[in-house]
């Protein structure tokens, strides 16, 4: 349903990518009164319909009336509930899911007694609010206000459960511990199958039938112990073969549970491993700055004999070759004639297949300055080899055997780096020249990319990162015009003396290594000061920028666009909804410093968002801004005019005036008053992987208090 | 104080630096320099469970402005990451000092050509 306006012709064409079908089922609904039709290829993939599926047959009210009929209705979380229930039959522990979402208990006991009264007819009118789940997941999501109360998610779960729950763990009987990690277990496989979204587009994952088993388990599991034993359930697997009788029995089986998931991001933290990581650790590997984990290949054959929840193994079969014969060997007949035994620098792709890789860089480490990056293996540090080992768990051991917090000097590596094919150039060419003429390149004939050839051996010498930061204070440092910001953004000044490139304007260089709360501040202050010192244009660095929260991202992106209509991404969940997060959300944070590095005002952007929405900038009126997501539709159907329009007139108004004696200095001033500043990002490997965001966020954080105590007792710092 | 830092109420993780660099370069705001990004596009939040410990969990996808998957789709062999305009490995290392980095050489080159 939200999806409805951005159908253009663009989207019909990506329609037909099976890739994007294949995410798209069970989001049928939100394609299906688009304007193309497309709910035809989308459906019709879709066999078993959804509910998600009617939803859009019910409800397709024209829009006006929607919008308003949307703020009547009930909030949106009571049909996420109903849903929730008719999806499992009955209600999954209720205080379990979600409870930040769902803050009044006395309506959320209302709802559960009307569901308990449901009929048939009911049902029609419980899919047509479906539609608003996405809705209310991504208010949450954009909440800003609440994100910035800073409360303790740990208390979302009132203190007394938790304290029940670990009085159960030390004083309670045997049948307590029993309960109580049952109890736990229950609510971790509720808000899996209510929150997990699955990539493959629930292809790999059936949420429904997810909870169903794991009930089936439960009935099972308090019958007798024999008679499970015939029960062909999946949780006979995952759950620990001790059953939940221990701390660490449940810890186990919760472990499986999300391993099952086949997810690299999804995992389940005990107390401790969470409090680990909230102090953050050591450098990484051998303190260098770079982190290592076991290859995903050589994870393979573990995941092989671990019991998965996938549901469509025909999709498998159809869609992936099978892991170790197909892409691997088609890789090998590509591999180059000189690897393995005629050149000892070479290694083949199947040789480093179960070699640690390099799963992320921390910005201004020795590691990156060598020039470490993600996908990197590594082969040998001083004299230990890792080319013997064969299964996961070696590797694992060897790596925690060199991951420690104070290594000091340099370390000696042999990392192998990928080769990759000619042909993978990752510009490719959308147009094939014949005949004199460019004609665009046919799908199908879209050469593969990235094709590995394998990985060629080098030595280098890592100075640790406690090394390099000695080694930094005693250097000269060169002091470059206008320099500053701190360990999350930082930026100078690249005048032409600067650089060791020719270049004639002073150009703005911002680093941004991670995404956080602090980091948008800084942006626009680096962007403030850059321009006071006069820079032209700008360079704005996310190399080995490994992410961060999705919500910073977006609104230091939104201080260089000007329409508030133009989309910063758009977000699928797992309950289908399909969502363009817009820049005028965004505007309507008062953190946002309005329209940089152009020559309009800054309050250009801000000003139109005022005059077509007041309520965004108001605190709490927040409404979903998804009907005015293409700007086709503003134009056609209410005759709002986008920002951009009002540039263009001004430019033909010059031109047709003055045709007959055009003034070209008025017209170059229309257009340099409507100029942006050239801004380039750059990106790499490591651009975008978020493995450890969290903890590099609270290292830094514990530098900050370090310093300040420091600074009190006046060491400095 | 370090807790109530993190646990902060509805974060939600996701490799933030690639929906930056793809929504300013999805309307036409930057050029991208470099080399094909991870290509990750999950978005993750830890949910708190009844034991004090954490649920983290993938509970989005985001898709560019364009409409293209950063994640690979499934198990299908499918492009993932998202890639630059103008090509440059930083595989030769990020000094630091800025000014003699290969790949901010290219990007004032990108920079020059576009008049800016």
């Amino acid at each position: 349903m939200f999806g409805q306006y951005i159908m253009d012709s663009s989207v019909a064409t990506r329609m037909t990518n099976p890739a994007f079908i294949s995410v798209a089922r069970g989001q049928c609904s939100y394609y299906s009164s688009g304007i193309l039709h497309p709910q035809k290829i989308l459906c019709s993939f879709d066999a078993p319909s959804s509910p998600f599926c009617t939803t859009s047959l019910h409800s397709v009210p024209n829009n006006e009336e929607r919008s308003i009929k949307r703020e009547r209705r009930k909030p949106a979380w009571i049909s996420l509930l109903l849903t929730a229930s008719l999806l499992f039959g009955s209600f999954p522990n209720f205080n379990g899911i979600d409870e930040h979402l769902f803050d009044n208990k006395a309506l959320a006991l209302e709802v559960v007694q009307t569901n308990n009264k449901n009929t048939a007819d009911d049902t029609v009118d419980i899919f047509k609010s479906t539609s608003k789940l996405s809705d209310q997941l991504f208010k949450a999501m954009s909440n800003r206000e609440s994100s910035s109360s800073s409360m303790d998610s740990l208390q979302n779960i009132p203190t007394n459960k938790k304290q029940r729950y670990w009085d159960s763990m030390e004083h309670g009987t045997q049948e307590d511990i029993l309960s109580a990690n049952e109890k736990l277990v229950d609510h971790a496989v509720a808000t899996v199958s209510t929150m997990y979204y699955d990539s493959s587009g629930g292809f790999n994952f059936d949420s429904q039938e997810f909870y169903k088993k794991w009930k089936q388990f439960r009935q099972s599991f308090h019958v007798s112990s024999s008679e499970k034993k015939n029960n062909e359930n999946d949780f006979e697997l995952l759950v620990d073969i001790n059953g939940l009788a221990s701390r660490d029995d449940v810890v186990k089986t919760l472990k499986s549970i999300v391993s099952s998931l086949n997810d690299r991001y999804s995992k389940y933290l005990t107390r401790e491993e969470l409090r680990m990581e909230l102090e953050g650790g050591d450098n990484g590997f051998l303190g260098l700055g770079a982190l290592v984990d076991v290859s995903p290949s050589s994870s393979e054959y573990e995941t092989q004999a671990l019991p998965t929840l996938m549901e469509n193994k025909d999709f498998d079969k159809a869609i992936s070759r099978p892991i170790q014969g197909g892409v691997s060997s088609f890789i090998q007949q590509l591999t180059l004639p000189t690897s393995s035994k005629s050149d000892p620098t070479i290694l083949s792709t199947s040789q480093v297949s179960n070699l640690p890789v390099i799963t992320a860089i921390i910005p201004d480490t020795s590691a990156e300055r060598v020039g470490l990056v993600v996908g990197d293996r590594i082969v040998q540090v001083g004299e230990y080899k890792f080319t013997g080992l064969t299964n996961k768990q070696q590797v694992q051991k060897a790596l925690d055997h060199f991951s420690a917090k104070d290594y000091f000097g340099k370390a000696d590596v042999t990392i192998a780096k990928e080769v990759d094919s000619l042909q993978s150039a990752d510009v490719d060419n959308k147009y094939v020249f014949e005949n004199g003429m460019y004609y665009p390149k046919p799908k199908r004939q879209k050469s593969p990319e990235n094709i590995v050839l394998g990985y060629k051996i080098s030595h280098v010498n890592i100075p640790t990162t406690l090394t390099a930061t000695l080694d930094a204070k005693n250097e000269q440092k060169s002091n470059p015009s206008v320099v500053g910001g701190d360990n999350i953004v930082h930026y100078q000044l690249l005048s032409p003396n600067d650089s060791i490139f020719q270049h004639s304007n002073t150009v703005g260089y911002i680093r941004l290594t991670r995404f956080s709360r602090s980091s948008t501040t800084g942006f626009i202050s680096a962007i403030n000061s850059l321009e006071e010192a006069g820079a032209q244009s700008y360079i704005i660095d996310v190399r080995n920028n490994y992410g961060g929260v999705i919500q910073e991202a977006m609104m230091t992106a939104s201080s260089l666009l000007r329409d508030p209509h133009s989309v910063l991404c758009y977000t699928l969940n797992a309950r289908g909804g399909f969502k363009p997060q817009e820049n005028q959300e965004y505007i309507s944070d008062p953190l946002y410093n309005g329209y940089l590095l152009s020559s309009e005002a800054k309050s250009v952007a801000r000003d139109q968002v005022r005059k077509e929405h007041p309520d965004y900038l108001e605190d709490g009126g927040w409404v979903s801004p998804t009907s005015y997501a293409s700007l086709r539709e503003l134009r056609m159907t209410r005759g709002i005019k986008p920002a951009h329009a009002a540039s263009i007139e001004d430019l033909e108004n010059a031109a047709m005036l003055d045709k007959k004696d055009m003034d070209i200095s008025q017209l170059a001033e229309i257009m340099s008053r409507k100029s942006q500043k050239k801004v380039v990002v750059l990106i790499n490997e490591g651009t975008g992987e978020s493995h450890i965001c969290l903890y590099m966020f609270i290292l830094h954080i514990a530098h900050i208090i370090l310093c300040y105590t420091l600074h009190i007792l006046s060491i400095g710092c | 104080m370090l807790i109530s830092f993190y646990a902060t109420r509805y974060i939600y993780l996701a490799s933030a630096a690639e929906v930056f660099a793809s929504s300013l370069h999805d309307n036409g705001r930057v050029a991208l320099v470099g080399s094909k990004s991870f290509g990750k596009g999950l978005i993750q939040h830890t949910f708190p469970m009844p034991d004090g410990g954490g649920l983290r969990l993938t509970i989005a996808e985001y898709l560019t402005p364009s409409l293209q998957h950063v994640t690979r789709v499934g198990e299908a062999k499918y492009d993932s990451g998202i890639k630059p305009d103008v090509r440059c490995d930083s595989k030769q290392g990020i000094p630091q000092n800025i000014g003699a980095d290969l790949c901010v050489g290219v990007a004032l080159d990108v920079l020059e050509s576009q008049g800016g």
